[in-house]
């Protein structure tokens, strides 16, 4: 008889399922091996609203010069706009080195 | 004189961010392309050039890490606070931490960020 196994996390949204993925290599690399679940929940959270709320923001300002194309500078706006400092992003480059994600493997179906 | 030093500032900036844009080419940030792509296309965002996206990957990514500082911070005070004023109790050996909700929600309240949790919710 087969037994078929319960999956724990629904396939419910991939990019949000990332995006936890991210959180957790965050907090991995500075030392937290333990996370509550909704301590995680209100990270992914966050971070799924800074790019949406970015993203939202730049293309105001893209569309506000008559344009469609977001420019370096739109972003920058944006970002200044949300209260980011830009000039210490390089230095946080150099200190932080993660090693990246990876995209689950695409699955291409076969036409017969 | 005032005017001029700040174009200059501006100037400074401007030529910063387009040395920044060119180590972007070669860097990979924690978040996926294709992940802040899809959340910056759903507010209608469109950018051919990938570094666009990988500078808000890692401004996201920097603004959490620094979030995460700030929580951690608390938890290791708070830990380190429980274990001096308990004599003999366990020693903090691990240096394992576990973040929770007791030390996330001073730290994003120093954000201006204000969490909190409906009565019932678990």
């Amino acid at each position: 008889m087969d037994k078929i196994e319960s999956v724990s996390t629904p396939n419910v949204d991939v990019y949000r399922r990332l995006l936890g993925k991210v959180i957790s290599q965050l907090l991995l690399d500075k030392g937290a091996g333990q996370c509550s679940a909704q301590c995680l929940e209100t990270l992914t959270e966050m971070l799924q609203a800074f790019i949406s709320e970015l993203g939202n923001s730049a293309h105001n300002y893209c569309e506000l010069s008559g344009r469609t194309m977001a420019t370096v500078g739109d972003v920058s706006m944006a970002l200044i706009n949300m209260g980011q400092n830009i000039g210490s992003l390089e230095s946080y480059l150099r200190r932080e080195q993660h090693a990246p994600i990876q995209l689950p493997p695409q699955q291409t179906q076969q036409r017969t | 004189a005032g005017g001029g030093s700040a174009d200059r500032d501006r100037l400074t900036t401007a030529a910063h961010l387009s040395d920044f844009m060119l180590q972007l080419e070669d860097y990979t940030p924690l978040i996926p392309d294709a992940v802040t792509a899809h959340y910056l296309n759903l507010g209608g965002f469109q950018a051919d050039d990938k570094r666009i996206v990988r500078l808000i990957s890692i401004a996201a990514q920097k603004y959490m890490s620094e979030i995460m500082d700030d929580a951690l911070q608390h938890s290791k005070a708070r830990t380190h606070l429980q274990t001096t004023n308990t004599p003999g109790g366990s020693k903090a050996k691990d240096r394992k931490f576990t973040l929770t909700m007791e030390d996330l929600q001073p730290a994003l309240a120093d954000y201006g960020i204000n969490v909190r949790k409906m009565d019932y919710s678990q």
